[in-house]
């Protein structure tokens, strides 16, 4: 029994460790890859081709501020 | 900060209200101009969120219609390519547009497939893998270049034809979006006018060519369509909200545009007489002769001109007719790129004499093409100019020369720049004037009726007039 146990204690050290090295290299990435590397990885540029699908860019002003408001 | 500079003025207690950008710039092109019903159209690079905006003006009432918001800018495209091609973002995209037609829009097609996504409405997207300006310092990056396959261009080097063509090629791209902008404008308001504000409003190419096409019968453009613009459209658009009546004028209400400072003619005086410098009385005929003869003459008289054109009141003269003129005002006087042209100036009567259009142009916001190759100073390479008709009404003082000048030479066409040196602002006081009429190479200075000779000068140092006391 006490074998076991401390086996399964031995695999989650294992678990463990290797959790924090993947947010080690995580945090690593993000802070020193280059931002345009990121961009393409999780395809944010994409927009632009999902975008061509559209009929129009032009947004409706009618919900858009025109009146005045006092600010104070 | 506000509230603590307004008790400088008591008016710390007063109600703040905050105008839109581009309901700024929409009310600075609505309510000044002649019409009671127009569509309103402004584009620039942002204002709060909106880039590009559509409105309806009707009596005083000014009604959004629709709107492109931030980063999809037609005027940040526009700069995006005045970087690329080695001048200064926000301030060099009129040179960018005098270098288009220089060059062929051979990279037309790269721009529309890669860079921007066109809608037959007018409406775009841009592709933001290849600008920089959402998240750095900025315009565009190295795919940027790589797309064209050259690098920035190196501000001040020798521009190769491959900027050219790529300058005609943005200017033609502006000009699509501009004009199915425009198309789809009419659509929707069904209108017959159209007003423009915004800085890509002051892109005069794309402004001939819509009044070229009529698909609005009368077009006006704010003359400080800019951001400076911005501050008179707060006003109207404030005045407007109250209780009150909105008066038409036929022409438009910006008074010439002449709305800024002035000297009047015993002030000059004074400031001659004190700084010892030489002048005599001077009679408009005096001065067509002398501008007939050759000469280059600083032009001051009356209220400075708002906004960013020299239209008469801060202007350097000269003969349009003089070979060599271009080159002699660009490199002697005003120190910039030699390909630059220079606008012509034409008594309002004789527009239709030189130009292959008939319209009013009061403050130099349309090209037009020149019929007559007499007029080298004046014309770029595709036989357009940027000109300016003068009429008694908004320009009496500009007018008389004009008029002097067609009495000694039958020729109503002059050269018109702005009064200052590269990298300077258009002169305002008196003192202004004679510090840049003493750093040049201009033969003679007009002010207020007074006439200094260069030559008279010879002795003074530049420090003596430039007056750092004050």
């Amino acid at each position: 029994m006490r074998y076991i146990l401390e086996r399964i204690k031995n695999f989650l050290w294992a678990v463990e460790s290797f959790l924090v090295e993947l947010c080690c290299l995580i945090l690593y990435f993000l802070i020193f890859c280059p931002y345009s590397l990121i961009l393409k990885i999780f395809k944010v540029n994409s927009l632009y081709l999902v975008n061509r699908k559209s009929k129009t860019f032009w947004v409706e002003s009618s919900k858009a501020k025109t009146i005045f408001e006092d600010q104070y | 900060m506000l509230r603590k500079h307004l008790s400088e003025f008591s008016l710390d207690k007063s109600t703040l209200y905050f105008s839109e950008h581009h309901l700024s710039h929409a009310a600075s092109a609505f309510y000044p101009s002649p019409f009671k019903k127009a569509a309103v159209l402004c584009l620039d690079g942002v204002g709060e969120w909106a880039t590009s905006t559509t409105w309806l003006g009707d009596g005083k009432d000014l009604k959004a219609i629709s709107q492109i918001n931030y980063p999809h800018s037609l005027g940040l495209l526009y700069s995006a390519f005045t970087y690329y091609c080695g001048f200064k973002v926000n301030s060099g995209e009129y040179k960018l547009m005098g270098l288009a037609p220089l060059g062929k829009p051979k990279y037309v097609d790269l721009i529309m497939e890669n860079l921007v996504d066109v809608k037959e409405d007018g409406s775009f997207y841009l592709n933001l893998t290849y600008f920089n300006y959402t998240r750095g310092l900025t315009m565009i990056n190295e795919e940027f270049e790589n797309l064209f396959g050259h690098p920035k261009r190196t501000p001040e080097s020798l521009i190769d034809q491959f900027y050219k063509d790529v300058a005609a090629s943005i200017q033609h791209v502006t000009e699509t979006i501009i004009l199915k902008m425009v198309k789809y404008l009419k659509e929707v308001t069904q209108v017959d006018n159209l007003c423009m504000a915004g800085g890509v409003a002051l892109n005069c190419v794309v402004n001939g060519k819509i009044r070229e096409t009529k698909i609005f019968k009368s077009v006006w453009v704010q003359p400080a369509a800019g951001d400076a613009g911005g501050a008179l459209g707060a006003a109207l658009a404030l005045y407007y909200n109250g209780d009150v009546t909105r008066k038409i004028e036929e022409k438009d209400s910006m008074k010439g545009a002449l709305l800024g400072p002035m000297a009047s003619r015993s002030e000059t005086e004074n400031i001659l007489s004190n700084e010892n410098i030489k002048y005599k009385n001077c009679s408009y005929c005096e001065l067509a002769s002398l501008i007939e003869q050759g000469s280059v003459v600083g032009f001051y008289t009356g209220r400075m001109e708002f906004g960013p054109r020299a239209l008469g009141s801060r202007s350097i003269i000269a003969n349009a007719k003089i070979p060599d003129i271009q080159k002699i005002i660009n490199l002697k006087i005003k120190k910039r790129e030699s390909f630059r042209p220079f606008a012509p100036i034409v008594l309002a009567e004789d527009y239709h004499r030189y130009f292959v259009s008939n319209y009013d142009a009061p403050y130099m916001q349309f090209t037009d093409y020149i019929q007559s190759d007499q007029f080298p100073g004046v014309t770029h390479v595709d036989g357009s100019c940027r000109v300016q008709s003068v009429s008694k009404e908004k320009s009496p003082e500009f007018y008389q020369l004009l008029n002097e000048y067609k009495k000694l030479t039958g020729e109503s066409v002059l050269i018109n720049t702005s009064f200052n040196v590269r990298g300077e602002p258009i002169v305002c006081s008196v003192k202004d004037a004679i510090s840049c009429f003493m750093r040049t190479d201009l033969d003679y200075i007009f002010l207020n009726g007074f006439l200094v000779d260069k030559k008279d000068c010879s002795e003074l140092q530049v420090d003596e007039v430039y007056f750092g006391a004050d």
